[in-house]
């Protein structure tokens, strides 16, 4: 009866109450089950107003995956920024004819464009929203984080590249269709498996590009989380030990090939990913979780209706994000968050 | 029409039909293989034709691990499922009535399915298959038994009231589901019935009647009063009358009646992703496939669709002939 | 029959129907005058018509408005048109083909229709099919864009319904009047003009009744351009189910997205009320 919620689903379930607090349950139980081992900003990230409403099971994050042998064979150097990452997809593209798409970003699907718009507009420090609600992601941070994905989008994935969905990207870098990618650490795991990769020795990761140089890289920090709905029916104490059997160091160890388990104990496993540094600088350098508040599910619906129609060519950046900023404002005014 | 006989007339005919039977078959030709491919051959750059056939992707959809105990409640099990096909090939030798073997039948299969998961360790999808089939299997069941009865009543009935009835399902059926499913989940939410069987097969049996009432209704209405009249002139009253003499002589036209309601609730995406969270059906299911943020390969996505094909295969191969009298005997698919 | 009997009989259906449909339409009419969201569920707020006044200066609305009349205007004439004519090319096959012909024809219109669509799209995509036809003729990728992703819903529509037409048209030719068709043939009339002037009249009740079932149908879809878009704004591929779909599930206005509801109810009645109408006189006239 537990069920897995993702970190932007927190403010959606949460403050609506629809998930059940368990601090006693945290406190009871924290030293039998070593939740300590838990850093605390995964916790932070499903607490609201004080509440605990889950326990963090699996983290995620964002990486550059590439193929070494075509960025020597053309003597690319790993890309830092955006910037960068388009030059090396120009030259790819100019001379590398054993790709279909040299670049990817994940801009197949609405919710897609309204994630990386979250992950470039931490890169160019730009925020969601402002400490009262009113909206902050249509300021300058938030035009440039637009412009430079649409520049992304034409100058370095072309049209076919627009429509690769996050497993496209993972099957195209496994099969030589795409040379380079921005995409999910746990679409890393198979890189360098035989049974699923073509390239095992050659694909290699970095960490997820920046905004401009030295800054913030674009990517975000993301956690499954076990939550109890509130209206149940059951024991919630034994749920809370299912749940914690789920989590013992043992799981979590295996848990390594999938994604980025939330036991810090579990890193200290052989089966630790080549990519996991490159993921971890994703989490520490990048934009952070989505912000924990009741607007947050509204900014992000909005964006989901309006970013992508900038391919259309119609608006400009600054008047698409008006748009959402509008149609946002609208929304939380009626739901009495502004 | 006339029949051509030229023969280059007719090599044309075939060709202009089996250029439509090729477009109408391709997609399933496709998913069909690409279920059978790993990721990799699924995605090569040149499609293959040939290759070896791989039961990954079904193995992964359906089942979790591979069963260890597999003890008494499996003997149980596979029991069951003989007797399920013993009745339903056999259900005319025994000495009663078939339909009444066939429900038992249809029963012992509903038990098996149920009770699979505790012998094999079955995948989610299993349990999505499982809210399919008790979804339909509920909404067949009451939509036949209350629908049957009033396409009787209004083939028989010839007063003004029938008519306006007839026109005001007409009308019901037109209505764009949105109409109801939005408002049904504030229902739902209101009286607690979120999340239910019961919500889901009430809400497809309502949107279910207006087409079965047409179809019932012309189906009885081809059967000859006098059957009934010679029924209550032995004794019977009406509804014996109807459920011992009439039916048994309708039975094709509810078979073809029950198919479209049983493809109607197996279809439904619109009704069961709004009212249910944890009791979803395969259609809304194999959306999830798509896209998602979750790794599920479009491999995993084509056994999928492939495994919810096959019943509506087996459906073809047998009902045919009732699938065909269905779509035009006064029939309008809802 | 007796009425009282005819009432007893058609009660459990009737009542079924009709409560399960009206209640919820009338919570519809009741949503649509209130802002209601996911979180005051059960405290709606009463704002008169101002939902309906938001949804008609909706630029959005209007476009998925066009694009709903679009696919009517196109979909339609080429399903009937299509229905027809392989129906009369199927009524030439004679042998055991006929069946196992009709079995595959039957297929797209019987399979789960999010089902069928996902078969249909994976066909265009990476590793698809088509899609490796594409390049390969025209040496460049097939693109999903707001014109291609347009026409794909609507070829996915021609393939998914245009069954339902065929086996209708199929099943009336079996009825025809032969004995006309002697007599014209013994006139000398040629086979185009056998169609036009017997077959054609003949089956033209039938060309009404699927052609209205098809334009509601049509107007209600909404599996197929669900699967088809994922919902992405870019292709512009909205259809009037969709918007209110997006707008009460996504933006979670539940009291606008019903008021979608009941507009589009009122504009189904366009078609529905001349539909109901011969309807009525043919059941009038068989009584």
């Amino acid at each position: 009866m537990k069920s897995l919620r993702t970190t932007p689903q927190v403010s959606e379930w949460g403050f609506p109450g629809w998930l059940m607090p368990i601090n006693d349950l945290v406190e009871k139980y924290w030293d039998e089950y070593d939740l300590g081992d838990i850093p605390q900003t995964a916790w932070d990230a499903v607490t609201i107003n004080g509440e605990i409403l889950g326990v963090p099971v699996v983290g995620n994050s964002f990486l550059m995956i590439y193929r070494a042998d075509l960025f020597e064979k053309h003597g690319i150097k790993v890309p830092e920024t955006y910037e960068e990452v388009i030059a090396a997809a120009k030259k790819l593209k100019a001379g590398e004819s054993s790709i279909d798409v040299p670049f990817t970003i994940n801009l197949h699907a609405a919710w897609a464009w309204e994630m990386e718009f979250f992950q470039m507009l931490g890169a160019f420090d730009g925020k969601f929203l402002n400490d009262d609600y009113t909206p902050a992601f249509n300021g300058p941070e938030g035009v440039k984080a637009l412009e430079m994905m649409v520049k992304v989008a034409k100058e370095a994935m072309g049209p076919e590249g627009l429509s690769y969905s996050i497993d496209d990207t993972e099957i195209g870098l496994q099969t030589g269709r795409l040379a380079f990618a921005n995409t999910w650490a746990s679409r890393a795991v198979k890189m360098n498996d035989p049974e699923y990769s073509d390239f095992v020795d050659e694909l290699k990761f970095a960490p997820a590009p920046a905004g401009y140089p030295g800054g913030k890289v674009a990517a975000s920090a993301w956690n499954d989380f076990y939550c109890i709905p509130k209206n149940i029916d059951g024991d919630r104490e034994l749920i809370f030990q299912v749940m914690m059997e789920a989590l013992d160091l043992e799981s979590q160890t295996k848990a390594v090939e999938y994604g980025i388990p939330t036991r810090m104990k579990s890193m200290e496993s052989d089966m630790v990913g080549a990519y996991m540094p490159a993921a971890m600088e994703g989490i520490a350098r990048g934009a952070g979780a989505y912000p924990l508040t009741p607007a947050t599910p509204l900014v992000r619906t909005a964006l989901q209706e309006y970013l992508p129609t900038i391919m259309n060519g119609t608006m400009s950046a600054q008047e698409v994000l008006d748009k959402a900023a509008a149609s946002y404002t609208a929304e939380a005014k009626a739901n009495g968050y502004l | 029409m006339r029949y051509i006989k030229k023969k280059s007339s007719r090599i044309w005919i075939y060709l202009a039909l089996a250029v439509y039977v090729v477009f109408c078959a391709l997609p399933f030709y496709w998913t069909t293989m690409q279920s059978f491919k790993t990721v990799r051959q699924a995605f090569a750059r040149k499609p293959l034709f040939f290759f070896k056939p791989t039961m990954q992707n079904y193995q992964e959809l359906w089942i979790k691990s591979t069963p260890e105990n597999f003890g008494f409640l499996g003997m149980i099990l596979i029991s069951a499922f003989v007797l399920f096909v013993i009745l339903m090939v056999f259900a005319k030798r025994f000495r009663m009535p078939t339909a009444f073997t066939r429900s038992i039948g249809m029963a012992l299969l509903l038990f098996t399915l149920i009770m699979l998961p505790r012998v094999v360790d079955t995948a989610e999808f299993y349990d999505y298959f499982l809210n399919s089939v008790i979804v339909t299997a509920g909404v067949v069941v009451i939509s036949m038994s209350i629908g049957s009865v009033a396409g009787y009543a209004l083939a028989r009935y010839s007063g003004i009231e029938g008519v306006v009835i007839i026109i005001i399902a007409l009308a019901f059926r037109a209505l764009p589901r949105m109409a109801f499913a939005l408002p049904y989940y504030s229902i739902g939410q209101a009286t607690g019935l979120h999340d239910t069987y019961l919500i889901v097969i009430l809400v497809l049996t309502a949107a279910n009647q207006p087409f079965t009432i047409w179809m019932m209704r012309a189906f009885f209405a081809e059967i000859p009063k006098e059957i009934e009249e010679s029924a209550t002139i032995d004794g019977l009253g009406p509804l014996a009358a109807f459920v011992r003499v009439v039916v048994p002589t309708a039975w094709p036209g509810i078979i073809s009646t029950g198919l479209f309601s049983l493809l109607i609730a197996y279809h439904e995406f619109l009704i069961v992703r709004v009212l249910t969270q944890s009791k979803w059906t395969l259609p809304v299911a194999i959306v999830q496939f798509t896209g998602g943020e979750a790794p599920g390969h479009m491999t995993l996505a084509a056994a999928a669709a492939v495994s919810a094909t096959i019943p509506i295969i087996i459906i073809i191969i047998i009902f045919q002939r009732h699938l065909v009298k269905g779509l035009t005997g006064g029939a309008v698919k809802g | 029959m007796k009425r009282k009997l005819f009432f007893k009989f058609s009660a459990p259906s009737n009542l079924t129907m009709i409560t399960l449909m009206l209640i919820p339409l009338g919570v519809a009419v009741f949503l649509s005058l209130h802002f209601v969201t996911f979180v005051n569920i059960n405290t709606p707020k009463f704002v008169g018509l101002s939902n309906y006044a938001a949804i008609l200066t909706d630029p959005q609305f209007w476009q998925a408005f066009r694009f709903s009349m679009v696919i009517l205007i196109i979909a339609v004439p080429i399903q009937i048109v299509l229905g027809f004519c392989m129906a009369l090319l199927l009524d030439q096959i004679r042998s055991i083909f006929r069946g196992v012909i009709l079995a595959l024809i039957l297929l797209p219109f019987v399979v789960v229709p999010v089902v069928g669509t996902l078969m249909f799209k994976q066909l265009f995509e990476v590793g698809g099919l088509v899609a490796y036809w594409y390049r390969a003729v025209f040496n460049q990728p097939f693109l999903f864009t707001p014109t291609s992703v347009r026409v794909l819903i609507i070829i996915h529509l021609i393939w998914y319904v245009t069954p339902y037409p065929l086996v209708v048209f199929f099943a009336g030719l079996q009825g025809l009047p032969e004995s006309q068709l002697e007599a014209a043939e013994v006139d000398g009339a040629s086979r185009w003009q056998q169609l036009v002037h017997i077959v054609i009249p003949f089956l033209r009740p039938l060309l009404l009744m699927t052609s209205m079932i098809l334009i509601m149908d049509m107007y209600r879809m909404f599996d197929s351009i669900m699967v088809m878009t994922e919902q992405n704004p870019m292709y512009q591929a909205e259809n009037l189910m969709m918007y209110s779909y997006r707008v009460g599930m996504m933006v979670q206005r539940l009291g606008r997205a019903n008021a979608t509801a009941i507009l589009t109810v009122l504009g189904v009645m366009v078609v529905l009320i001349p539909f109901l109408r011969i309807t009525y006189k043919n059941q009038m006239r068989n009584e």
